[in-house]
């Protein structure tokens, strides 16, 4: 009874042999397979990732061209102004230049008038007189 | 009702020049919404009670107390914060001065971060004569450098109902009360936050620790003692000391089961003239990690590139016989997937990426490593590399105007900015020449990123770990040489400059850790 158990040992154990050697081979592929899984999951999560922090950096950007936008846009306004209080000032240096220049064609009137012209020729011993006594 | 600000100083005979500058500071700030505590602890000098009176006097924002016998700094503090109605305490000596803007920066700061509890700020040195020297750069809150110095220090503003409720300034901590306490609230709370500006003048006089840190060795007794007990309240098994040379507390984490460590030698069999003699550095790193490191539980996983010698593969079993794994690679250089290959490969919960030009030089590099990874927020630890010639090759990245190995061809002994280089800490960056990493924080993040198949892969992932909110730490007590430049080129390409700006370009020149060049 002995012999026929090893016997029997013998021949279940090489029946599985093939079998155990079929159940390993399948199991190095299946191991080579999640791996291959878990680098496809790192390049995933990687790229998801890394899109992300892109997105971040974009919108850090965003926001420091929308500050610079903004900190444009204030320099723009007091450029503006300061255009518009030149132009006012322009407006009023011409209005007093008009003004100095009627003065002026008021008085080329004045000293061209006949009045004028007798009035100098009349005081003419008055000068003399002036210059002789100073 | 309550003021902001209480401002605590505990008085005991200050030298009478540096007492009035003090009190002109306080006088002087540009914000209004403050208090003054002042405890005078039964000094000597006959000035200071009629001064306390004169200045009690004169504003009605100034309280003051006279104690009927001198209790030490812990109990004049501790009387002082008992007077304080404010919503945060404002720690100043009494022979110290504060910036003008000092209490106007820290309530901006609390405008903009409202469930900030604690609050520190740049500091600097002042002489007698009033000049600023020895300004303190510090980083954002970095837990693992303030267990080997109390570089947050001065200024230190705190919300008064923390205080109360960690129990205030504890005697036996004379000298280092203050670090007791900040370790305690640190404890409680993680709304931490820097003001990178200078807003306290530490007066350097004869005998304070400003002026020489050897006046008060008791100091660093007391500190010792502090970090001691912080750790065995955070259940950190760790042998605490002080190092009296360099003024720092050493904490030695001891690692007591020994996690399993992957170490991943990219290679391509590269050989280099080392020390004067022709070697195969992968075979040198290899045999170099056998037979120094006092680790046991390790395993060397070496990704090999097509083409490599065979007697390298031979070499490499015959120095590393039991616990060696060779995987090959037959695509074209990509150091990034070299790393996540040999990743995939492992099975333990560390693994450490290694360059093959380097060597150990510390037995126990392993060891000191694991001790930092433990912390569950730490994902990434690294070592001191040194050139072959001993200078600096990396004492971690830093940002600060463009991407680099911090302090690259300085002396090994060199002390760096505030002892930066003689003691562990969280930095923005590590090498990936040599870094330990948690496998499972690795995946979270995607591993090594293979659009940097030659550059910035290594800042790359230490950015996604500060993203995920992972610290990183370099240690200075696990050294390595990496003899840099034998295995790649030294320049980097403009395309991959212009990626890593496009990931992380808000990151650059805006590091949290290391705010100096």
């Amino acid at each position: 009874m002995d012999d026929d158990q090893a016997v029997s040992d013998d021949l279940s154990s090489s029946d599985l042999k093939p079998e155990l050697e079929l159940l390993r081979t399948k199991l190095q592929i299946a191991e080579q397979k999640i791996m291959q899984l878990e680098l496809s999951l790192l390049q995933s999560r990687d790229f998801s990732i890394g899109t992300a922090a892109e997105i971040g950096e974009m919108r850090v950007r965003h926001f420091q061209t929308k500050d610079q936008l903004k900190d444009a846009n204030v320099h723009i306004k007091n450029h503006l102004t300061h255009i518009k209080r030149l132009e006012e000032a322009m407006v009023e240096l011409n209005r007093v230049s008009a003004l100095h220049r009627a003065r002026l064609a008021e008085l080329d009137r004045v000293y061209n008038s006949a009045s004028w012209k007798i009035g100098r020729f009349v005081m003419i011993p008055v000068r003399v007189l002036r210059k002789i006594i100073n | 009702m309550s003021s902001l600000f209480s401002v605590i100083t505990p008085v005991y005979n200050p030298p009478q020049y540096a007492f009035e500058k003090c009190v002109e500071t306080v006088l002087a700030q540009e914000f209004k919404d403050w208090e003054w505590c002042l405890v005078d602890d039964c000094s000597t000098a006959p000035w200071i009670k009629t001064r306390l009176n004169e200045l009690q006097a004169l504003d009605q924002r100034i309280k003051v107390y006279f104690r009927s016998e001198n209790g030490g700094i812990v109990a004049a503090s501790n009387d002082a914060i008992s007077l304080a109605s404010g919503e945060f305490v404002v720690l100043l000596d009494n022979d110290d001065e504060l910036h003008l803007d000092a209490l106007k920066e820290v309530a901006t700061c609390i405008d903009a971060n409202p469930s900030a509890d604690y609050i520190y700020s740049d500091e600097d040195k002042i002489t007698e004569d009033g000049k600023h020297f020895d300004e303190f750069v510090k980083p954002n809150w970095s837990p693992e450098r303030f267990l080997s110095q109390n570089y947050c220090s001065h200024l230190s503003v705190i919300r008064t109902t923390l205080v109360n409720q960690v129990g205030r300034f504890r005697n036996g901590f004379d000298g280092a009360q203050d670090y007791d306490l900040f370790l305690r609230i640190t404890e409680q709370t993680k709304n931490i936050v820097h003001i990178p500006k200078v807003l306290y003048h530490w007066r350097a006089v004869p005998g304070s620790t400003a002026s020489a840190n050897n006046a008060k060795l008791y100091a660093y007794s007391a500190a010792a003692k502090a970090v001691d007990e912080h750790l065995k309240r955070r259940r950190i098994n760790a042998e605490v000391s002080f190092d009296e040379a360099l003024s720092l507390v050493r904490v030695k984490r001891r690692v007591i089961a020994q996690p399993k460590v992957s170490i991943i030698i990219p290679t391509c069999g590269t050989r280099k003239s080392i020390f004067g003699v022709d070697t195969c550095l992968v075979v040198n790193a290899v045999e170099s990690i056998e037979r120094k490191s006092s680790y046991t539980n390790f395993e060397i996983i070496v990704v090999v590139d097509k083409g490599t010698p065979q007697q390298v593969i031979t070499d490499l079993e015959t120095v590393c016989p039991d616990r060696l794994k060779i995987i090959d690679y037959d695509k074209p250089f990509n150091f990034s997937d070299k790393c996540n290959i040999g990743v995939v490969n492992s099975d333990a919960p560390l693994v450490l990426m290694l360059n093959d030009d380097t060597e150990v030089i510390s037995h126990d590099w392993l060891e000191t490593m694991v001790g930092h990874i433990a912390d569950d927020d730490v994902a990434m630890v690294g070592p001191l590399l040194l050139f072959e010639d001993g200078r600096i090759q990396s004492a971690g990245h830093s940002n600060t105007h463009s991407l680099h190995n911090f302090c690259a061809g300085s002396s090994n002994k060199d002390f760096g900015h505030f002892r930066m280089l003689k003691l562990a800490r969280e930095v923005s960056g590590l090498t990936g020449a040599c870094a330990l990493i948690k496998r499972d924080v690795y995946f979270e993040v995607g591993g090594m990123s293979e659009v940097f198949p030659l550059a910035f892969n290594d800042c790359d992932i230490a950015f996604k770990f500060l993203e995920h909110g992972y610290r990183i730490i370099w240690t200075p007590n696990a050294r390595l040489f990496h003899f840099e430049s034998a295995t790649r080129p030294e320049h980097v390409k403009p395309s991959e400059v212009k990626l890593i700006m496009s990931r992380w370009g808000r990151k650059i020149n805006n590091d949290e850790y290391c705010k100096i060049h």
